[in-house]
């Protein structure tokens, strides 16, 4: 074993000779200039700089039969104003399982650095300094704040991970803060093969990426169980792979709205385990071919059993009990209707099932998959066409589209056919309507599980929140004028509504209407219009009296409330493409019959606008004739997604529904 | 110092389901309610002075969704505190047991994350159900090893949240001194005396109340009772809290020997100090060392959480929390010949006008700073905040009672009162209106005293680039963006920031034919406050203020007034608005002015109150018309 060992540490010695190009700093090796950094990442009010942060990951052979994998991570941050205190906390969760598997923090290493009289003055962390915490059942924390921290201060720390699994820690090159300096080496044994998903701006940043195949042997001690078998050694050479990426002067990540998620931006390397090779004829397949990942899914007792007449007679017995003689489409939303209002989703990230199906079904609760399989079985059990649909919500970050990657995954809805037409369910939220998926759920593509894994797309671009409401206007007995309001909601919007009546009374709803009116307006007849019926889009109508006063000059917005007064992109300049959750289509048609007494002076312009030629269409077209004045306004975006140099045009075209929005029809007394 | 942790504790009662069934519940209490509170026995035994026992059981209905946070148990404890005999069970709307809680299903976390370290863990578990009304039952025993604090009773938790029966049991031996304070009770406790004193108190079929604009702090408004000890025992500590300089004392005694500064910060201190013959200064300079050598990292440990960690250790490491870093203040001052206390006060928006009650001697603060007693005046110095001024106290810990801890006890003292003049914002605009409607805005705005916190905290805690993000978000105009924007600190006792910034707010007029609507008041705009149920509770305004806004708008060439709004001037009780308005040459001259005082007001004013709003929000956005002049 000793020899064993010593190999080991040969083959390191060796290691590091491919590493020399890179900067391998010794700790502490800070120097004056360190403390005003020059680059052109940076700007005067960046609160810290990220001077450098070099990792690496590297497996070896433990004695528990296994590999330990080793991340070591070296940083050095110039904390420049006291929002960046915080950086001077370290904190790192580490697993603690059994003995065998539980995560080590070792080498631990920090200092504070700052500048007196032009002198660096060191202050060193003790190593009582480090605190464990205890975190959940499975996790501690540990962690350390340095001394002497002041404006102007260098912090570096470095530190080594020790665990075994095979999660390799992904790296991210961008911070909050500006980067000069960032590079992770990670050297893969022979037997494993990883995947590795690239995100953000890369390409344009990396200034070093290498990769060199060199022989390596790694020994792993078995131990053995005492009385029957004494612990052996294993030697496993061959090819291993070594990578490494650098990049030099990264943007600090700024944050913009209307991005679906933020992970797609921020430039980052992450790690998907492959493949584990033990020997010739016996290979761990952690990613395979679509067809391979949903044949497996398909048989797997956490996802596709369920499916399984056999094993789980009882699926289709309760499904009978529900739809009774119903058959088709009827008995489809019978089903839909029934898991939707009877179970609880107690986590909406999950595409495995938690539990048994039949102990679900007891409990009424489960997760997203639990819920929507079951939906599926369900179905599936009266004969019907339904295949689960594995998604990635926009919370999630975008998926790889054709490598299968489970993990990127975190959602899975259903798929019903029925005569060649497809509905869309999603069991796991009691105000989901049936084919009528959360907005969440649009973020680019979505995999069938079936025999064929097609991609289906699920772009934010093909789903639509329309809007219509008519208003008219007619002159009532005495003076009064009396007004009818009737507002057909989008989906979206509907959600909202629905949300606000668990917390706000009828009566409380629309006083907030009549307040929104800049005159004073009595609301009558007042009616909300599918709040439980999630099928349908919430309506909200009513009747309204007013009077203009006596005015000789009346000023008067046809838009009423429904105008929108500020523009939703605020910022000026866009770094990242606009995702917005959905398109739009909003129309408002409105009548007025003139006011008795009063003649149109003026009455805003008719225009119509387009946006990108196809991409979008604002109309406002105001007539005054026979009496009345007629107003239909339209404001249509055909998609959802936009790229960054779009940006100031969308804003623009915003602005002009703003704009025009404001706009005041005048009447004039009849003298 | 550590956050008074409201301590919900439980008894041990054998319960019949059927009692839970949603049937049972009167009207009046589902009215305005998203969760009922069934029952609740809260059974405090006081045993010595360093040990007490507390059970607590209670069950709430869950009416809708709005309450599921209800559903969900959790209690704290630390080392001095332990939590034990944990259960919980669900029943449904009938009153049927459902499911009980299982052991493995408790979480125990951190419970105070924003510390670096403590001893403060909770244990928490949740019922996730929807069949509504649902009703889940607790209870919990917590066991008191040293008694400083003791348990609130405070049924009404929440709004939107009724109460059928709550009940407050306090066991104490004979010669046991226990004090209490109610509010907002009718009935004092009813006594038995056999072998032990008990106090109980108890409230039945108190209603849901509902959030309400100015409403006062929530700990005065609702119906509520305080024990405090009067001799009492941690960690080997003795104390007495029957007055304020008693448990002044306490403090004494915590802080003894902890205030040793080390050589090198002695030096510090004369080096930057022995020339100085005033005192304020001195006070100033050092107030400065700290603010740029010092941060604040909070560690809170058993009695450490009411004991600072000791001077020498700030000197090494340079953080502490408000505790370590206001004792460290003070030795300093110490050290320079400037005499300095370490204070106990209540922080925060909801301790305005109080902080603390001269009747009732209890400890239930929450934050240190430093006193200064100086010839003119006196200084307080909040020593956690890198920022502040010198001196500046403002809504986190002005205008309220606190405790000097002096070498012969506690001292009950006032900071800073609000003073409307003090606290200003006054806005100079000059403007510039296009024909297309476009306002091209220069604006220089001076803000003072609590009306430059918020400022303040844009320009010391954020970049210039999240302070651009912020405020190209929250100004109430259509679309617009800042083309500039400087904000600069004066510091002083009373800080000023004054604040330049240029505007281009697109189509800020309606331009509609040959006529365009302008509303001549620019940036304050008053919303207008609800009116849709009977007022409850008393008025409360905590700030003074006045604000005070002068805009000049040029109109485009060719361009007449057709219609100007009206000028208004209101006073009352409530304040005093005013709103002028003049075109004279081709400029719209707006004046705006808002004051208002510390006060309070009866429910029964509301009323006048939604009008004085109604009034303000309809003048505010009064609009002056233009129109073409014919050529």
């Amino acid at each position: 074993m000793k020899k064993k060992t010593l190999t080991l540490i040969y083959f390191f010695a060796h290691f590091f000779c491919f590493s020399q190009n890179i900067r391998n700093e010794r700790f502490g090796a800070i120097k004056v200039e360190d403390f005003s950094p020059k680059s052109s990442a940076l700007s005067s009010d960046d609160a810290a700089v990220i001077l450098s942060d070099v990792g690496s990951s590297e497996f070896v052979g433990n004695n528990n039969g296994n590999f330990t994998i080793l991340y070591k991570r070296h940083r050095k941050i110039l904390i420049k104003r006291k929002t960046a205190f915080d950086r001077a906390t370290v904190s790192v969760k580490l697993y603690q399982g059994n003995i065998n598997t539980e995560e080590i923090l070792d080498d631990v290493e920090a200092a504070t650095y700052n500048l007196s009289n032009g002198k660096i003055v060191v202050t060193k962390l003790n190593k009582d300094g480090i605190i464990k915490e205890k975190y959940d059942k499975r996790h501690i924390v540990k962690k350390f704040t340095m001394p002497d921290i002041k404006e102007g201060s260098i912090i570096e720390y470095k530190y080594t991970i020790k665990s075994q699994d095979d999660r390799l820690n992904s790296w991210y090159f961008q911070d909050d803060y500006p980067t000069l300096w960032s590079e992770y080496q990670v050297t893969i044994p022979p037997m494993y093969n990883y995947v590795v998903v690239k995100k953000g701006d890369y390409k344009r940043l990396l200034v070093v990426d290498s990769a060199k195949i060199f022989f390596k042997n790694y020994s792993i001690l078995f131990p053995g169980d005492g009385a029957y078998s004494s612990s052996s050694i294993g030697t496993f050479s061959g090819d291993a792979k070594w990578s490494l990426w650098a990049m030099k002067d990264v943007p600090a990540y700024k944050n913009e709205s209307f991005i679906a998620n933020h992970s797609q931006y921020t430039t980052a390397f992450s790690f998907q385990l492959h493949s584990i090779k033990y020997s010739e004829t016996n290979t761990y397949q952690r990613i395979k071919s679509w067809f391979q990942t949903a044949t497996d899914l398909l048989k797997s007792e956490w996802f596709g059993q369920i499916f399984d007449k056999e094993k789980h007679s009882w699926v289709e017995k309760e499904a009978t009990t529900i739809v009774g003689n119903l058959e088709g489409i009827d008995a489809a939303k019978k089903i839909f209707l029934s898991v939707r209002d009877n179970f609880i989703c107690n986590d909406h990230d999950a595409i495995f099932m938690s539990d048994d199906p039949k102990k679900i079904y007891k409990q009424k609760k489960g997760n997203v998959a639990d819920i929507n399989l079951l939906l599926t079985a369900m179905l599936r059990s009266k004969g019907l066409t339904a295949d689960p649909v594995l998604l990635s919500t926009r919370g999630n970050g975008k998926i790889s589209e054709y490598t299968a990657i489970l993990n990127e995954f975190d959602y899975i809805i259903c798929q019903l056919k029925i005569d060649s037409v497809l509905y869309y369910l999603d069991a796991s939220d009691s105000k989901n309507g049936f084919n009528k998926l959360p907005a969440y759920c649009y973020n680019g593509y979505g995999r069938i599980i079936a025999e064929t894994p097609y991609l289906i797309d699920f772009s934010a671009n093909n789903l639509k929140e329309s809007k219509n409401t008519v208003v008219f206007i007619a002159n009532g007995d005495s003076g009064k004028i009396e007004a009818s309001f009737d507002s057909k909601f989008g989906f979206e919007e509907s959600k909202i509504v629905r949300e606000k009546f668990l917390q706000t009374a009828q009566k409380e709803f629309f006083s907030k209407i009549s307040k929104a009116y800049s005159f004073d307006v009595k609301i009558e007849n007042e009616e909300v219009v599918n709040l439980k019926n999630y099928e349908e889009p919430v309506y909200v109508k009513y009747d309204m009296k007013f009077t203009l006063g006596n005015e000789d000059v009346i000023y008067f917005n046809p838009l009423l409330t429904e105008a929108t007064k500020e523009n939703i992109f605020k910022a000026e300049k866009r770094n990242y493409p606009v995702e917005m959750p959905y398109s739009i289509d909003e129309t408002y048609i409105f009548d007025m019959e003139i006011p008795k007494g009063y003649v149109v002076d003026e009455i805003p312009k008719s225009i119509r606008s387009k946006f990108n030629e196809d991409e979008g269409l604002f109309e406002y077209i105001i007539v005054n004739r026979e009496g009345h004045i007629q107003l239909r306004c339209k404001f249509q975006l055909y998609k959802a997604n936009f790229e960054a140099s779009d940006y100031e045009s969308l804003r623009d075209f915003f602005g002009l529904l703003v704009k025009k929005q404001a706009e005041q029809i005048v009447l004039k007394k009849v003298k | 110092m550590r956050f008074f942790l409201l301590l919900i504790l439980f008894t041990s009662n054998v319960s019949i389901g059927q009692e839970y069934a949603t049937k049972l519940i009167p009207d009046s209490l589902k009215e305005n309610a998203d969760a009922v509170l069934r029952m609740e026995n809260i059974f405090v035994n006081i045993s010595a002075i360093d040990k007490a026992v507390v059970k607590h059981k209670y069950a709430i209905t869950i009416l809708n969704e709005n309450a599921d946070e209800f559903a969900k148990y959790i209690n704290q404890y630390d080392d001095l505190i332990s939590l034990s005999d944990i259960s919980a069970t669900l029943y449904d709307a009938n009153g049927v047991k459902v499911k009980s809680l299982k052991r493995r299903e408790i979480y125990d976390v951190k419970s105070d994350g924003g510390s670096f370290l403590t001893d403060n863990r909770a244990k928490l578990f949740s019922f996730q159900y929807k069949n509504y009304p649902y009703t889940v039952e607790f209870e919990d025993e917590q066991t008191y090893n040293g008694i400083y604090q003791l348990p609130t009773w405070s049924p009404v938790s929440a709004t939107r949240f009724a109460v059928q029966q709550s009940k407050f049991v306090v066991e104490v031996p004979q010669n046991y001194e226990l004090r209490y304070k109610q509010t907002n009770l009718k009935n004092e406790p009813s006594f038995t005396a056999t072998k032990k004193r008990t106090l109980i108190w108890e409230l039945v079929n108190y209603k849901a109340i509902e959030w309400e604009i100015f409403m006062p702090a929530w700990d005065q408004a609702l119906p509520a009772v305080l024990l405090a000890p009067t001799k009492f025992s941690i960690e080997g500590f003795e104390g007495d809290m029957s007055t304020w300089n008693n448990l002044g004392k306490f403090h004494t005694m915590l802080n003894n020997s902890r205030n040793i500064l080390p050589d090198n910060i002695k030096n510090i201190v004369h080096q930057l100090t022995s020339n100085i013959k005033n005192d304020e200064e001195k006070v100033r300079i050092l107030y400065d060392y700290l603010q740029k050598n010092t941060r604040y990292i909070s560690i809170q440990l058993g009695i450490g959480g009411w004991q600072p960690l000791p001077a020498n250790f700030v000197a090494e490491k340079k953080y502490g929390d408000c505790k370590a870093l206001s004792n460290f203040m003070v030795c300093m001052l110490k050290e320079a010949k400037v005499k300095a206390f370490y204070t106990i006060i209540k922080s925060g928006e909801n301790a305005i006008n109080k902080g603390l009650d001269i009747d009732f001697p209890i400890s239930n603060f929450n934050h240190i700073i430093t006193c200064v007693p100086l010839q003119r005046d006196t200084m307080w110095l909040e020593c956690t905040s890198q920022t502040v001024s010198a001196g500046f106290t403002g809504v986190f810990i002005g205008n309220r009672k606190a405790l000097l801890i002096t070498d012969s006890g506690g001292v009950v003292v006032n900071t800073p009162k609000f003073i409307a003049k003090e606290n200003l914002e006054i806005r100079n605009t000059n403007a510039e209106l296009s024909d297309k409607g476009d306002l091209i805005i220069k604006n220089k705005t001076i803000y003072t005293g609590l009306l430059q916190e918020y400022s303040n905290a844009l320009l010391n805690e954020l970049s210039e680039e999240e302070r651009l993000k912020v405020l190209n978000k929250k100004l109430d105009l259509p679309t617009y963006k800042i083309d500039k924007l400087e904000l600069k600190e004066v510091k002083d006792r009373n800080p000023k920031i004054i604040e330049t910034i240029d505007i281009t707010a697109s189509s800020y007029a309606a331009v509609s034919g040959k006529r365009m609507f302008v509303v001549p008041n620019i940036f304050k705009k008053e919303q207008k406050i609800a009116n849709d149920k009977p007022r409850i509770f008393d008025i409360v305004y905590k700030k003074a203020y006045i604000e005070i806004d002068s805009a000049s708008i040029k109109v485009p060439v060719g361009y007449t007034v057709e219609m100007m709004p009206k000028n208004i001037d209101i006073r009352n009780k409530f304040g005093t608005y005013r709103i002028s308005y003049n075109f004279s040459g081709d400029v719209i001259k707006t004046i705006r002015y808002y004051e208002q005082e510390v006060s309070s007001f009866p429910a029964s004013d509301y009323t006048n109150l939604v009008k004085f709003y109604d009034e303000m929000y309809k003048a505010d956005r009064a609009k002056v018309v233009l129109v073409k002049k014919e050529s």
